[in-house]
């Protein structure tokens, strides 16, 4: 049984349930307009986290624009990946992140790595889990995920949307064999398993599809 | 032989799905614009990134007169370099938040009594009208293709939905807010799916537990921070109740 309690809390003041959904306000009513403002309000309080940060125009300078990406993929992190990484692991992200958003490296002309392509990173990085790749950037404003052991190399452009670009090397029988295609990332389990050593990087990614 | 352990794990959980905490203290009358501008440079050293919260009104007049856009500001939201930490800082008090990976309670007790001593000295408004501790977590349920989920399974609070239909549910929200036991406490508990899902090939599911407390509130910063203190073990106990043991095999 679900019970309400509609008794008031003292004598001296009458019974107000206060900020309650209920039902829709009518359109006509002003006061009815009100009260669903201030009950949505409370039901839809947004998180600290979760105020728009504002937005740097294309003007700003580049220092500013890479500050502001540095910043917004940290928080990214933070709100996406949750328990997913532990302190050491987001603190190597977050080494790497400032490493190639590093001021120096780039000029004014260059696209400043996009929150869409970050987006993807971290949910094809959280999704296929295993060994963490490296990272590079492209003069598009993409990340860039590689996996390296001897000969052996996959490479992974993440676009927005959970689009990724992949170009696979692999050693067989000492001779290179490569291949390269496009797709989501939810389908690269799928999509490489041809080759070996995507299995050996991330085997929970290939045990969960199975 | 591999034995696959079944072990419920218990709090502290290596992998607690908070994705963020907050203690936020709400003060009676607002501080001027000029207050809390002085404020946030006082925590420029800890929040170097800081942002000015705005609103934006805009006025057309219809009989032919001109069109005035004004920016109202609303307060504040400053920023550890990691964007971890978080303080909002408004006309009528400070919330200190701290975004996942969630280091535990007494660091965000520590920066939130920071956070109001400043605000103590800057401030002319300093009676409390209401603590409130709030915790934000996500719950990520794993997936398969095909497979329908039980919600229940995971959770204790959702909504109780007569069968007009045999579909399974493709969203909810539910929210209740009821006193607590323990006295002047109540609480507001909110779940619902997180839409889109931020994880591949998983269900999210988010608890907004808000813990607050809107009278006999204490005046002494001593008394003050026990009170915030009491609201620890009360989140953490309506936390329990809210999951099932399925869910707590998600956070080992």
């Amino acid at each position: 049984m679900i019970q309400l309690n509609i008794a008031p809390p003292s004598r001296r003041q009458p019974y107000d349930p206060g900020s309650f959904l209920g039902a829709l306000p009518l359109p006509s009513s002003d006061a009815s307009a009100k009260r669903w403002q201030a009950a949505t309000e409370i039901l839809v309080k947004p998180a600290p986290s979760a105020f728009p940060t504002p937005q740097s125009p294309n003007q700003t300078p580049l220092a500013q624009r890479l500050f502001d990406a540095r910043a917004a993929f940290k928080m990214k992190t933070a709100t996406l990946a949750a328990a997913h990484f532990n302190d050491a692991e987001r603190s190597r992200l977050f080494k790497q992140i400032d490493s190639l958003l590093d001021n120096e490296s780039w000029d004014s002309d260059d696209v400043v790595t996009t929150e869409a392509s970050f987006t993807t990173l971290l949910r094809m990085v959280l999704f296929l889990g295993g060994r963490r790749p490296g990272l590079g950037v492209t003069s598009t404003g993409n990340f860039i995920a590689t996996w390296t052991e001897g000969d052996d190399r996959l490479t992974i452009e993440c676009k927005p949307q959970d689009r990724v670009r992949w170009v696979l090397v692999q050693n067989l029988d000492g001779q290179p064999e490569s291949a390269a295609g496009e797709t989501t990332a939810k389908r690269l389990p799928e999509v490489l398993s041809p080759y070996d050593p995507p299995k050996r990087w991330f085997p929970h990614a290939y045990q969960a599809a199975a | 032989m591999a034995i696959m352990s079944n072990t419920v794990p218990k709090p502290p959980y290596p992998r607690a799905p908070i994705t963020e905490g907050v203690i936020h203290l709400t003060v009676e009358g607002k501080a001027t614009p000029a207050e809390l501008e002085k404020l946030v440079k006082r925590f420029a050293k800890d929040y170097p990134q800081q942002e000015t919260l705005a609103a934006l009104s805009v006025g057309i007049n219809t009989t032919g007169g001109v069109t005035t856009v004004q920016q109202q500001p609303q307060g504040y939201r400053v920023k550890s370099t990691d964007q971890a930490d978080i303080l909002l800082v408004l006309p009528d008090g400070i919330a200190a938040s701290r975004l996942a990976p969630y280091p535990g309670w007494e660091q965000l007790q520590e920066r939130s009594r920071a956070a109001w001593a400043e605000w103590r000295d800057s401030v002319a408004h300093k009676i409390i009208k209401r603590i409130g501790v709030r915790y934000i977590n996500r719950i990520d349920i794993p997936i398969r293709q095909s497979e329908i989920l039980d919600i229940e399974e995971y959770l204790r609070i959702v909504p109780r939905v007569p069968e007009f239909s045999k579909r399974p549910l493709s969203g909810f929200w539910a929210q209740v807010t009821k006193p607590t036991d323990i006295p002047h406490w109540s609480v507001s508990v909110t779940s619902n799916i997180v839409s889109p899902a931020p994880l591949i090939n998983h269900v999210s599911v988010a608890l907004d537990i808000d813990v607050f407390r809107i009278e006999q509130i204490p005046g002494r910063d001593a008394d003050l921070w026990e009170c915030v203190d009491a609201a620890r073990s009360l989140k953490n106990t309506i936390f329990e109740s809210c999951i099932t043991d399925e869910a707590r095999r998600l956070f080992a």
